[in-house]
């Protein structure tokens, strides 16, 4: 008698030490960005700063490891001509403003942060204007960019919902 | 006709053998070259597409599937017509030190006359200095909830120089990454587009993927691309399975990465072109989701 209790006992706090450590490592893991709307022109370009150092250099790991996402980065550094594009001289930051982390229609969030706008001339002497957006991870994960690969010309789109939206209808 | 083709000729060498010397020479590196077919890979693809370009806009004719693209050891290239003959010679530096280099020593008689070999329907005509022009370039906020996140963007190009009257030719690539959070999974990512009701009319062209296909967990290097008149393609890292949907509608395709990733990123893209009436404009609703279970 006294077993089965203690048995039961014993599965029960399995069970509850489970669950703890499932709500944790979700707590933990599923920050959605509201510390990107703190974030300063000063960590901003201290990110940016890096990512030029890591490109000159041409350390794609490393450069990839300041992006959001890492396959993106890559997809990004192939696409914009990987290290013989890079820019001989670090871009100019020519405008700076905070995005407002906000919910979505559909429940979800879109993420803000820090967004800066930078240009300059490529590796291959094509000018480029890029948004880059720096926003936090979480206070596992620190600060991370979207448009790492700075000298890729992207811009980033934080109007309507953004996961039903449009390709550009300003016309040709 | 044939002082003209002599002109050419002697100018596309005179290119050829100046990209050689200017890369090389910025490099500046070994006396000796060895060379490396880098033809068949995504660089290589680039290069040729590159040069293809820049011999159009000299007024020579090479489709980018006729040129050969070589590595040489310090780590610059030289692309050259595939039927071109190359011999390595030394050669005279502009500092006046002698290098052993690719040269063309025999240029091929097609050359000149070369189109793009694809085979185009009827009516249509082929015309040197197509290309296609970056028109969009687009990233879309992260979104993201307690369990995941998705990030999805486009590239949109318009092809230039052809001689198509009525019509005008576009293509869209739309891509999006996908990470599932803490102790969720990631068990599908799709994306899609769809003609807006605002947009151009839009005809079908081409589509790829054509196919469903499982990659594997391992994760393959794919490219997808169009093969319309002038290449364009992009690639990508993906593991497990693409599901497509291509729709009779024109201008509708969807795919689906479906699998299962725990806090690993996926990929999942497409790339379309439709044509619209000449000086039309296509306008495309994007659509991205993802799903995760416990």
């Amino acid at each position: 008698m006294n077993k089965s209790v203690a048995q039961k006992t014993f599965r029960g706090a399995a069970l509850l030490l489970i669950c703890m450590l499932v709500m944790i490592g979700g707590l933990a893991c599923s920050d959605n960005g509201e510390d990107s709307d703190e974030i300063s022109v000063e960590q901003a370009t201290n990110l940016l700063n890096r990512a030029v150092e890591y490109a000159t250099s041409h350390g794609l790991d490393k450069l990839c490891g300041l992006s959001s996402s890492s396959l993106t980065c890559r997809k990004q550094w192939e696409d914009a001509g990987e290290w013989d594009a890079v820019p001989a001289e670090p871009p100019q930051v020519v405008d700076t403003y905070l995005i407002p982390t906000r919910k979505l229609e559909d429940g979800m969030t879109q993420r803000g942060g820090r967004l800066l706008v930078v240009s300059g001339i490529d590796g291959m002497g094509r000018p480029y204007r890029t948004e880059m957006l720096i926003s936090s991870g979480g206070w596992l994960h620190g600060l991370s960019a979207m448009n790492v690969v700075y000298w890729s010309g992207a811009s980033i789109e934080f109007d309507g919902d953004v996961s039903s939206t449009t390709t550009d209808d300003s016309g040709p | 006709m044939k002082k003209l083709r002599l002109v050419f000729a002697a100018l596309l060498v005179a290119v050829l053998l100046t990209i050689s010397m200017t890369s090389v020479a910025s490099a500046g590196q070994p006396s000796k070259q060895v060379m490396r077919d880098i033809t068949s890979t995504t660089r290589g693809a680039r290069w040729a597409r590159e040069a293809a370009l820049r011999w159009q806009q000299m007024g020579v004719n090479c489709g980018s599937n006729s040129i050969n693209v070589y590595k040489l050891q310090d780590g610059s290239y030289f692309a050259a017509p595939e039927s071109a003959e190359i011999s390595m010679e030394y050669v005279e530096m502009e500092d006046g030190s002698m290098k052993l280099e690719p040269v063309i020593v025999a240029r091929p008689d097609s050359l000149l006359v070369e189109s793009d070999s694809r085979e185009l329907p009827t009516g249509f005509q082929t015309q040197s200095g197509e290309y296609w022009n970056l028109v969009g370039n687009k990233a879309f906020a992260r979104f993201e909830d307690g369990h995941g996140w998705m990030d999805h963007a486009y590239k949109m190009h318009k092809l230039v120089g052809e001689t198509i009257s009525d019509k005008d030719y576009y293509q869209l690539e739309h891509w999006a990454t996908a990470k599932s959070k803490g102790a969720w999974t990631l068990y599908a990512a799709h994306i899609s587009c769809q003609k807006k009701d605002s947009s151009s009319t839009m005809e079908w062209v081409d589509w790829d993927p054509q196919a469903d296909q499982d990659y594997g967990s391992g994760g393959q290097s794919v490219t997808i691309g169009i093969s319309y008149i002038v290449e364009i393609s992009s690639t990508y890292t993906v593991r497990d399975k693409w599901d497509i949907t291509k729709y009779a509608e024109a201008g509708r395709f969807k795919n689906s990465w479906r699998g299962s990733a725990w806090r690993s990123e996926r990929n999942v893209a497409y790339m379309i072109c439709v044509s619209v009436p000449e000086g039309g404009w296509p306008v495309w609703n994007l659509n991205a989701s993802y799903t995760t279970w416990l």
